[in-house]
């Protein structure tokens, strides 16, 4: 197979995330942060190791602040509803993931919060403006995606971070799509929350996911229950990160997500960025040589290792299975960002999605160019 | 020695970790005589400057429930 549909989850992971995984089922099958028998004492430090290696990479302080959730959708979840207040007001950007979108959608219907949505222009400051204008005196956070999952578009994030902070809001970065891929220093980004998913760049196993919070807020929670801590009392800990982990964590999930981080460490986050952006550039400047070939950007400059296309007079479901046929795995339809495609004009057709991963080589792309002349011959 | 108290396990194994930096040899335990406000939890036994441990562990942003003097 050839698969070019790491956007969604990251696809074979690496040989250590595998073993470590198989191997935690034996060696760490206790649960975490409950039981002192040897195990569970061993499988509770596995976790926290992987706290600090999550701490490394994104560069926060401390690995109490790293709270594990079951995917980036959970942690966006848990982040926005946990800074909600009643007359709240969201400021989100029109490349948004339904993560976000139907989350605020959400609180508003709830009668909670309201929400403005500013359009991410190509120009930086035009952006910035566009934020500016939607802030309110009820705001209470700038919630944005690190880059289009897709068109690959990286928003200007560490600005809309300062402008948050420059009027006492608060920034909660969506970084499904960038984390692994593109550097993010939490503190000299000025994130206050930042929510990743753990199985696409980060190359961990599916069902993780983590939430960085860097800041002293007392947030609310949307899941309460055991946390190993505190049980007497009828109200959830305060203490981090055991207000956010209620329940039995995904063991080995965890661990493997560790050395999935390993993995990337070792290789290193700029060596990933080059290569898959090489890819995609290759991918972007032969597409546009064909005919029939709908492309969404002039130019694959300032963009995460994501490209998006269309085959004149098909679907793009239809061309995805037709790519199927071949087997080829991609992504189609609307990539569950109906904002981003609204933007595009691609809310009808949606749109075929490639997304490499650092296991993706040149002969892959080469495979997928031939089939899509091919196709749309 | 002495004995650190904590509800997290999360902040008991930070602790640990960085009275072993101070120089200090430390064991993490599961708190075996919680009172009754306190629940589940951890403690770490320590042989140790309890003063300059619990300035480090302010320091790091360590909550801990309280300590005592063992045996």
């Amino acid at each position: 197979m050839t698969y070019l549909d790491n956007s969604a989850t990251t696809y074979p992971k690496p040989k250590v995330v595998i073993d470590s995984f198989n191997k935690s089922m034996c060696l760490f099958g206790a649960n975490a942060g409950r039981g002192f028998y040897d195990m569970a004492i061993k499988t509770t430090e596995q976790i926290f190791d992987v706290r600090k290696k999550i701490c490394g990479l994104f560069k926060c302080e401390n690995p109490e602040n790293v709270v594990f959730t079951y995917n980036c959708t959970t942690a966006l979840n848990m982040a926005i509803k946990g800074v909600a207040q009643k007359c709240g007001h969201f400021i989100i950007s029109d490349l948004e993931h339904n993560s976000v979108l139907r989350t605020v959608e959400k609180l508003k219907q709830d009668g909670v919060c309201d929400y403005s949505v500013a359009e991410v222009d190509a120009d930086d400051e035009k952006t910035i403006l566009n934020f500016k204008k939607c802030i309110r005196k009820n705001t209470i956070a700038i919630i944005c995606t690190g880059a289009s999952n897709v068109f690959g578009i990286i928003t200007p994030f560490k600005k809309l971070a300062k402008l948050a902070h420059k009027n006492n809001l608060l920034f909660i970065l969506d970084a499904a799509q960038i984390g692994g891929v593109v550097p993010v220093n939490i503190n000299l980004n000025n994130i206050d929350i930042l929510c990743c998913a753990g199985h696409k760049g980060l190359y961990g196993p599916t069902g993780t996911g983590v939430m960085i919070i860097n800041n002293n807020i007392l947030m609310n929670t949307i899941i309460e229950g055991g946390t190993g801590s505190n049980s007497v009392s009828q109200i959830q800990p305060d203490i981090l990160p055991d207000r956010f982990e209620s329940g039995t964590p995904n063991v080995q999930g965890i661990i493997g997500l560790g050395k999935g981080v390993d993995f990337i460490n070792k290789i290193g986050i700029d060596n990933i960025y080059s290569h898959e952006k090489m890819l995609i550039e290759y991918l972007f400047e032969n597409l546009k040589s064909f005919d029939k070939i709908k492309l969404y950007c002039e130019q694959y400059k300032n963009c995460a290792p994501i490209l998006s296309f269309n085959i004149e007079n098909l679907h793009s479901e239809e061309t995805a299975q037709l790519l199927s046929q071949y087997n080829i795995a991609v992504r189609a339809g609307l990539h569950c960002a109906p904002l981003a495609h609204k933007k595009a004009g691609t809310l009808e057709s949606g749109t075929v999605r490639i997304s490499p991963s650092v296991f993706t080589q040149k002969k892959d792309v080469n495979f997928l160019l031939k089939c899509v002349r091919k196709i749309a011959k | 020695m002495y004995k650190i108290k904590f509800s997290s396990v999360t902040h008991a194994l930070k602790a640990k970790e960085i009275i072993e930096n101070m120089g200090y040899r430390a064991k993490i335990n599961k708190n075996t005589n919680p009172t009754k406000n306190e629940g589940c939890g951890y403690s770490i036994n320590f042989k140790g400057d309890v003063s300059r441990v619990l300035v480090r562990l302010d320091i790091n942003k360590i909550k801990y429930l309280g300590y005592e003097l063992i045996r």
